[in-house]
């Protein structure tokens, strides 16, 4: 049985430091472009900052550029070098916290999913989740193999950009058209953007699980980071509540050190763990088969 | 392989300095810049006057005479523009004005850009 938390528990807990975090940069970015609309509309000589100055991605997108002619990418600046950079760090030093502590957006999904949690009751959502309880399996193994679609999309993106020097994906973004949403411009991007928001209501994190290309690189350079989630195998009682709580459907249970591409590292599995059997370790970065070998010797 | 334990408190400081601390680092080293129109000093791009390839559409027409040492009249006149248009006017404004009141001229960035490159030679064409 769970005991009831006190105030200064739910204060300290990561649930909550999560939410504040994620809430601080997404009303950042959201007056941001409040100012980047409001302000720039109407004093058109004054310099306002678009929130797509604060975006990594564009500063993936601009690096080739600029590393080989010193210039940007239309609509890209010198800040989104930076922001990349210092994404970067941090996924070198705690895998992909960008995405469970930072990103605006997948903030914006996780909230919609947890706002599709509480009308799940209501009689057609009821139906659709019998329906997709019903094809379980059939879907399990549709979600494992689209989660491969994000590394399609960036390796697409890298090619485009670097053959035509402009920001190919912008116009299939649902980020950047989220951000220039009083814009109502009805492209594929607004599309894309319009799917991810319903799919949130039902999925966790519908974007950064299937097409996130910024995730896949995130999920890639977080396999060697400092810092990993661990299970000791000798506490670990097998009641399965990590695997419940886990946004991103990982096998916490049966893990050793969780190095999936897609954990976000909102560490709700740690929270959840009432045999603490699960930790944050300073690991050596090594590669993933070596992660594993480890691991059996270690009877993790 | 695991080294230590990890407060998670700290992990969670950490992120948040590392990921702020990089910023700030690049702001307070100069390299850092939002827009287009600033330099990596955060400080407004001003028109040099010497190559019309600096000219963007978010720069004003009173900015472009001034740097290039060219009354505000002759550029109006030249591009069959209202006599009346302000100099606050910006060049990506004035396209959208020619195409709303339906004026005939060719005005735009890169044809003022083109107009200003002959004209700093010496040589003064009809932009038509
Ligand atoms: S919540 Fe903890 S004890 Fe339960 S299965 Fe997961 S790791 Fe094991
Ligand atoms: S494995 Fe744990 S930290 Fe990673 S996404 Fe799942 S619940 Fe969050």
């Amino acid at each position: 049985m769970h005991r009831k938390k006190g105030i200064r528990e739910n204060l300290l807990s990561t649930a909550w430091l999560r939410f504040l975090a994620q809430a601080g940069f997404a009303l950042f970015i959201a007056f941001v472009a409040y100012r980047h609309e409001v302000v720039a509309g109407q004093i058109p000589t004054q310099i306002v900052p678009s929130p797509e100055a604060y975006c990594p991605f564009g500063g993936v997108e601009t690096l080739y550029t600029y590393i080989t002619t010193g210039k940007f990418i239309k609509r890209t600046h010198l800040s989104n070098v930076v922001v990349l950079i210092a994404l970067l760090a941090t996924t070198l030093f705690a895998k992909s916290a960008f995405c469970g502590w930072i990103c605006p957006f997948g903030t914006l999904q996780e909230w919609l999913r947890k706002a599709g949690k509480k009308i799940g009751h209501l009689a057609p959502f009821k139906s659709l989740q019998a329906w997709a309880r019903r094809r379980a399996g059939w879907l399990r193994d549709l979600d494992d193999w689209a989660r491969y679609f994000k590394y399609v999309v960036l390796v697409w993106i890298l090619w485009g950009t670097i053959a035509y020097g402009i920001m190919i994906f912008r116009d299939y973004d649902p980020y950047a058209a989220l951000i220039r949403i009083t814009e109502i411009e009805l492209g594929a991007a607004a599309v894309i953007l319009a799917i991810v928001l319903v799919l949130s209501f039902f999925i966790d994190r519908p974007w950064c699980r299937y097409a996130c290309p910024l995730g896949a690189i995130i999920g890639l350079i977080g396999k060697i980071s400092l810092v990993k989630i661990a299970r000791r195998k000798e506490l670990c009682t097998q009641c399965g509540l990590c695997n419940r709580k886990c946004p991103m459907s990982i096998d916490v249970k049966n893990a050793g050190i969780i190095s999936n591409a897609d954990c976000n590292n909102c560490l709700n599995c740690l929270e959840v763990c009432p045999a603490n059997a699960l930790d944050l370790y300073l690991t050596f970065p090594v590669p993933g088969p070596v992660v594993k070998s480890i691991n059996e010797g270690r009877g993790l | 392989m695991l080294l230590a334990r990890i407060n998670k408190y700290v992990y969670i400081l950490l992120v948040i300095i590392i990921f702020l601390g990089v910023i700030q680092g690049a702001k307070g080293l100069g390299y850092w810049s939002v827009s287009g129109k600033t330099n990596s000093w955060g400080k407004r791009i001003e028109l040099t006057g010497r190559d019309p390839e600096e000219i963007r559409g978010w720069m004003s027409l009173g900015e472009v005479a001034r740097a290039y040492n060219i009354p505000l009249e002759e550029i109006l006149a030249a591009f069959n523009l209202p006599p009346d248009l302000s100099g606050q006017t910006l060049l990506r404004d004035v396209e959208k004005i020619v195409w709303e009141r339906n004026l005939n001229s060719n005005f735009s960035p890169q044809n003022l850009r083109e107009w200003l490159k002959l004209k700093t030679r010496g040589k003064t064409v009809d932009p038509d």
